[in-house]
């Protein structure tokens, strides 16, 4: 099987500063999900003081 | 009355309006997806919620006002823009299924709420000394653990819903705009939680300032992400060279 790159093409990119940024972003917006999850559970058992 | 607790909070609920407007107006213009309904239903309770933070601050303690906003803008909020995003990623069975949950919840909130007896002079040995609106002024027991409960479910589907379509679209490398208009809708509803968090460790204004930020990058968000980037900016690149 032939791959894009023996027929040639290219594959597609994002601009060069999107390509680095973005999965930077995605990767810490996805850990702080974790933190805030971890202190939305600690103000439903009481560790943390909720609103 | 400061600027911080009254005009935000109605700067914040004016966006909200807006922005509902906008929602509704793609949702008219398309086949009427729920995705868009759920968004705009969320969006008029994120500008009650602000509305409410703004009249508390303007006017004082009003128990009705209290219970709108605890009810809209601490409890439903994030959870109905979530289920939004629900109708966008799930199955549709399973999105019903949901929103059959969500809704049973939220009518026995708001029964919590409008029957939750109050004391509002808890709120002045809150840490803000009663500046801003907290749930501290709610007497009743079990009501203030709904909150987490629909928040972590808002966060897990908002939130992780708009960083994993950021991803897919990342990792096809393709609608460039709807890559960075959803990880600008994360960022957006990660706000408010931040604003929420630094204000329960005592940093007075928090709260708003992150509901302010929140709806505007939301608002931004929805725009880039509706709104292609034209061709020449997502051109194909060459490989490395080898």
């Amino acid at each position: 099987m032939s791959t894009a790159e023996d027929k040639g093409k290219q594959p597609r990119k994002y601009p060069p500063v999107y390509e680095k940024v973005i999965p930077i972003a995605i990767a810490v917006l996805a850990i702080i999900v974790v933190g805030v999850l971890m202190f939305t559970l600690g103000v439903g058992l009481g560790v943390v003081h909720g609103t | 009355m400061t600027i911080v607790n009254t005009l935000i909070p109605f700067i914040s609920s004016i966006i909200s309006f807006i922005f509902t407007c906008f929602v509704f107006q793609r949702y008219i213009q398309r086949k009427k997806p729920a995705h868009l309904l759920l968004w705009g239903i969320g969006l008029i309770f994120y500008g009650i919620g602000g509305f409410s933070e703004a009249f508390y601050g303007a006017f004082g303690w009003n128990a009705l006002i209290f219970r709108l906003w605890y009810l809209f803008g601490a409890i439903l909020v994030a959870a109905w823009l979530g289920q939004g995003t629900v109708y966008l990623l799930v199955n549709r069975k399973w999105a019903h299924v949901f929103m059959v949950i969500l809704t049973v919840g939220s009518i026995y909130g708001a029964v919590r709420v409008f029957t939750a007896q109050l004391d509002p002079t808890l709120l002045t040995t809150s840490l803000h000394t009663g500046s801003e609106l907290s749930g501290h002024a709610i007497v009743t027991d079990g009501v203030r653990t709904l909150t987490p409960l629909f928040n972590l479910y808002g966060t897990v589907t908002l939130v992780g819903g708009a960083i994993w379509s950021a991803w897919i679209f990342f990792r096809k490398r393709t609608l460039l705009h709807r890559t960075i208009g959803n990880i600008l809708i994360a960022v957006g509803a990660l706000a408010p939680a931040f604003g929420g968090a630094f204000s329960r460790f005592g940093i007075p204004g928090t709260l708003y300032i992150g509901e302010l930020i929140g709806v505007i990058l939301l608002f931004w968000g929805f725009l880039r992400a509706t709104t292609p980037i034209k061709e020449k900016e997502t051109k194909r690149v060459p490989q490395a060279v080898q």
